[in-house]
């Protein structure tokens, strides 16, 4: 059996008529086979209309060089990762903590589950492949029980565009999160999920990926949210980001239910003193103007 | 009945701090016996492990910065988050005495701290905890939540947080010394390991008490009166993050130019905290500094 062939790697988000057995039932064995296998496709987890309206909103915002405000933590130029702010179109607890995946997220990590990081990954016209991966940081020095414990986080990537395998999203090996290195992370071929705007693709963060080259002469963009338990603090690439950009205004806005979630990055996004406050708004008030002259 | 703590004295979990002339092979013969001590009891007591110049530098800082905490009888406990009013914790700043290494990371406590927590731990959460005369017995607690929802094997795993204790005081058995039920770090259940009485842990000053986050443990009842500042360090593998019952406060008060005061070495320590001293606006920015100059001009205690 290929990997692409096992149970439950690819399955229908919850529909909003579910009854609450058939929903316990779906989590059950969502989380069960998420536990086996460290990844999985829920499809339609998104409705199509908001991933175009979060499309359609990230395009109208200017996108700042690679060296400014945007700051990208990715060494290849051409696959900016991207903290934005949780803010309009995006805001949309729909988008950014579908339904389903949310759900999942809880089984797996429990009730405090928080989003650690939220972001878009992008990759330009004639990036590279990666290198295969983890984002997992070793817990335990690298300890074999790093692979037995229970997920400290999963990573949700949502494309906001249909693109097929020549944009190079990321392929996974499914079951890694459960190896220990060596021959038997890359003992089978890896799966490729479908990448379509709507359907989300969750992986344990220790499972190994891979992303292609993009070949397909097109930026692609995606979305990247990483649930994870409350005490996993990543500091991995975050000195000068904050993992997550939340406005005070919008998590007055968000539901109640959804609060939790981020409220805990509020501080992260605060400014340093006076001087870095003014420089901020200034550097933002002139590129403002920039842009508005064509600049 | 959790019988086999009560076979555990004070002495059997106490060792002196490392000499400094020790040869490498005895260094590390104390580095494991120490380690063996606290990865069976969750707690070691290292005596002497803090010069008593190091340690006065302190407290007598302390007497000065935290005035309005220390001063007997003093109820308007700035920034409050134990239950008892006559015991205030405050989280404290990276400057002065206290961002001395040889008071935050003492040798025989960063030789433990590394082979327990990896080299590259961090400092997750300092602060100050003082104990007034009459305060009563803090609740029997663990310092850290399960990582992985209580499964049994969060006991099992290796130790994520090493808590450091360091009274400024020379604490009598009737000052309220911290009391440990050693062994219960890799037991579940805290009211069968309560069972069985504690041991406490009177101290001269200069002496570290260190545990693993998981071990029950409660500050004792102060009934001699003299005032009780004890410091406590949190040394966290780098990514565990305690935001339990931080929702006012930062786990640690630091900025940039502490920061860069510090030796090199140990800047990694800290930096992750930076931004959690932050303020947000420039009219919190304002807030903030006119509350401290009225409250320094007027005398006024917090709160």
């Amino acid at each position: 059996m290929s990997q692409a062939e096992r149970p439950g790697l690819v399955r229908e988000a919850l529909g909003p008529d579910v009854t609450p057995d058939a929903r316990e039932a779906w989590l059950r064995s969502a989380a069960d086979d998420f536990r086996t296998n460290g990844v999985v496709t829920l499809r339609n987890a998104i409705p199509r209309p908001q991933v175009e309206a979060v499309l359609r909103a990230l395009k109208a915002q200017p996108m700042k060089g690679d060296d400014g405000d945007d700051r990208p933590f990715q060494p290849a130029p051409l696959r900016p990762r991207i903290p934005v702010a949780l803010e309009g179109a995006l805001a949309d607890p729909a988008v950014f903590a579908p339904p389903s995946a949310l759900a999942l997220a809880q089984r797996l990590l429990g009730q405090e589950t928080i989003i650690g990081e939220l972001g878009l990954v992008i990759s330009r016209p004639g990036d590279g492949p990666r290198e295969a991966r983890r984002a997992a940081i070793p817990l335990f020095g690298g300890l074999d029980v790093e692979s037995d414990v229970p997920s400290a986080a999963v990573t949700m990537l949502a494309p906001l565009v249909d693109a097929g395998p020549d944009a190079g999203f990321p392929e996974y090996w499914v079951g890694s999160h459960r190896t220990r290195g060596g021959a038997a992370d890359f003992a089978e071929a890896p799966f490729q999920p479908a990448f379509e705007a709507g359907s989300v693709v969750i992986s344990d963060w220790r499972t190994l990926y891979r992303a292609g080259p993009n070949t397909s002469g097109a930026t692609r963009s995606g979305l990247y949210v990483s649930f994870q338990r409350k005490w996993l603090l990543s500091l991995s690439g975050t000195e000068y980001k904050p993992g997550l950009r939340v406005p005070a205004a919008t998590l007055k806005r968000l539901p109640q239910a959804c609060q939790p979630l981020v409220a805990w990055a509020l501080h992260q996004n605060k400014t340093d003193d006076v001087s870095e406050f003014v420089h901020l708004w200034l550097g933002r008030a002139v590129k403002g103007l920039q842009a508005a002259r064509g600049g | 009945m959790v019988a086999q703590q009560a076979a555990v004295t004070l002495e059997d979990i106490s060792r002196d701090a490392m000499a400094a002339d020790l040869t490498d092979g005895e260094r590390q013969a104390w580095i494991e016996d120490a380690l063996d001590c606290i990865r069976t009891n969750g707690a070691v007591v290292v005596r002497n492990a803090i010069p008593p110049e190091v340690i006065r530098a302190v407290n007598d800082e302390f007497r000065v910065r935290h005035d309005v905490h220390m001063a007997p009888g003093q109820k308007k406990l700035f920034r409050r988050f134990q239950s008892d009013p006559l015991r205030a914790q405050v989280p404290t700043a990276v400057s002065g005495p206290v961002a001395d290494p040889r008071f935050f990371a003492p040798p025989s406590v960063l030789a433990l701290a590394r082979e327990l927590v990896g080299d590259d731990f961090i400092i997750g959460d300092m602060g100050v905890v003082i104990s007034h005369g009459g305060a009563t017995k803090q609740e029997i607690h663990r310092d850290s939540s399960p990582l992985f929802d209580g499964a049994e094997m969060d006991l099992d795993l290796p130790m994520f947080c090493l808590m450091v204790l360091v009274p400024l005081v020379d604490v009598s058995a009737d000052m309220g010394p911290t009391e440990y039920w050693p062994g219960s770090h890799r037991i579940k259940d805290t009211d069968a390991v309560t069972v069985n009485p504690p041991i406490q842990i009177p101290v001269e000053a200069g002496t570290v008490c260190l545990h693993d986050s998981r071990l029950v443990h409660r500050g004792g009842r102060n009934e001699a009166g003299p005032v009780r500042p004890l410091l406590y360090f949190g040394f966290h593998r780098n990514w565990h993050f305690d935001n339990d019952g931080f929702d006012y406060k930062p786990q640690i008060r630091i900025n940039e130019t502490m920061l860069q005061r510090l030796p090199e070495e140990h800047r990694r320590r800290f930096r992750w905290a930076l931004h959690l001293n932050r303020v947000e606006s420039l009219y919190e920015f304002t807030r903030l500094w006119t509350r401290r100059i009225h409250r320094s001009l007027t005398g006024q205690g917090y709160i």
